[in-house]
């Protein structure tokens, strides 16, 4: 198996760059329909309705590029077939970060998702000078709000009329999490570990 | 033809502002931005920046001058970016020290507020600001916005740590403070 562009390890899960040849792998997942609407591509891209296979293509090399950001795809540990994406952002200051997730719904609660979350988060918090990171989550999707809760996330806003969806105006409710509760939270698991 | 408020008037940028437009943004206290910038901004830089903006009819922000109407002074700039056709927009201003308290501010928002949410149809309108900027919080609370999200310590500002704030105004609460004005545009929500 190729390492060379691993990003981060974890028990259950690698973190590398996206390859051309993923392209296949990306398009299965980001099509299912359960991730309608919360697919959390490049901007120009479309968040919700059909995906070509032409915007998977100028997605992967969006999430080529390292300007600022980081964008990984997924892989179980000690298989390199790609469940989802991983993404930290702090291009306008890396003070206050972003990171965002998504895992192909067959493939969800099985903790992948929380590993690759955590192992963005440390990498953020150990290697940029952040205070602040924060995960955007529309107010219908539930499940995500849930796992955002679960990872020591606090709700902080919403931002009001993001959209239109099924007729109905939604908002992105934003959650953040601050460097010192997350190095809380990793000492607390380290010391019940 | 500009917009017109009571007492300014926003219109387009003109290669004779430039240098007003750089003692603000130089000026510490009228920067306008919720990050520090160097206050080394030059006319080379400011002339580049007016040349570039390219003539298109697929507008995504507008930047005006505020000229105080009755003496044709320049008292600041203010514009929107961000635009998402028929949803919303980000707003942004700066004002001179002299025409602080004097209520061209909040005329100029206004002002643009009318053109964002009866010209370009936007159903909420957003504005960026920190929880250490105190003025610019009561200007906007007075005017409608409201705090929709406040991001913990996610500002560093002259020393000091501040929340990232968003405030907003949706369309209905628009219109609301402005029984005078008619909303012309029908819901966009279904109601099944």
């Amino acid at each position: 198996m190729d390492n060379s562009d691993v990003f981060l390890t974890g028990d259950k899960v690698r973190l590398r760059a996206f390859r051309e040849e993923d392209q296949d792998a990306a398009y299965s997942y980001l099509s299912q329909p359960e991730l309608d609407g919360r697919r959390y591509l490049p901007w120009k891209l479309p968040n919700s309705g059909p995906l070509t296979q032409a915007s998977i293509k100028v997605c992967l090399e969006d999430w080529s590029e390292r300007d600022k950001k980081m964008v990984a795809a997924i892989t179980p540990a000690g298989e390199d077939r790609v469940i989802g994406h991983v993404g930290g952002s702090w291009k306008w200051d890396p003070l206050l970060s972003s990171v965002w997730l998504v895992v192909d719904p067959r493939e969800q609660r099985k903790g992948f998702g929380s590993e690759a979350l955590q192992l963005m988060l440390g990498y953020i918090y150990e290697n940029l000078p952040a205070n602040n990171i924060s995960l955007w989550v529309s107010d219908w999707n539930e499940a995500g709000l849930a796992f955002g809760r679960s990872q020591g996330f606090k709700e902080c806003g919403v931002m009001r009329r993001a959209g239109l969806r099924d007729g109905a105006f939604y908002g992105e409710v934003v959650m953040d999490l601050l460097r010192r509760e997350w190095i809380k939270m990793e000492k607390e698991a380290h010391d019940g570990a | 033809m500009a917009l017109e408020g009571k007492i300014v008037r926003l219109r387009e940028e003109r290669e004779a502002d430039l240098q007003f437009l750089i003692d603000l943004r130089n000026d510490m206290d009228t920067q306008g931005w919720s990050q520090r910038l160097p206050p080394d901004y030059t006319l080379d830089m400011y002339e580049k920046r007016h040349r570039e903006r390219d003539f298109t009819m697929e507008r995504k922000d507008g930047r005006f001058t505020i000229v105080d109407k009755e003496s044709g002074e320049l008292i600041g700039t203010i514009g929107y970016a961000e635009l998402e056709p028929r949803l919303s927009a980000t707003v942004g201003i700066a004002i001179t020290k002299k025409y602080w308290g004097s209520g061209a501010a909040m005329d100029a928002i206004e002002t643009l507020l009318q053109f964002l949410y009866q010209g370009l149809g936007l159903q909420v309108v957003r504005l960026w600001t920190h929880s250490g900027n105190e003025r610019a919080v009561g200007s906007a609370e007075k005017i409608g916005f409201k705090v929709a999200l406040r991001q913990r310590e996610g500002i560093f500002y002259d020393g000091r740590l501040y929340d990232n704030l968003v405030m907003d105004m949706t369309r209905e609460e628009y219109f609301e403070r402005h029984p005078d004005l008619e909303d012309g545009l029908p819901s966009m929500e279904i109601d099944r």
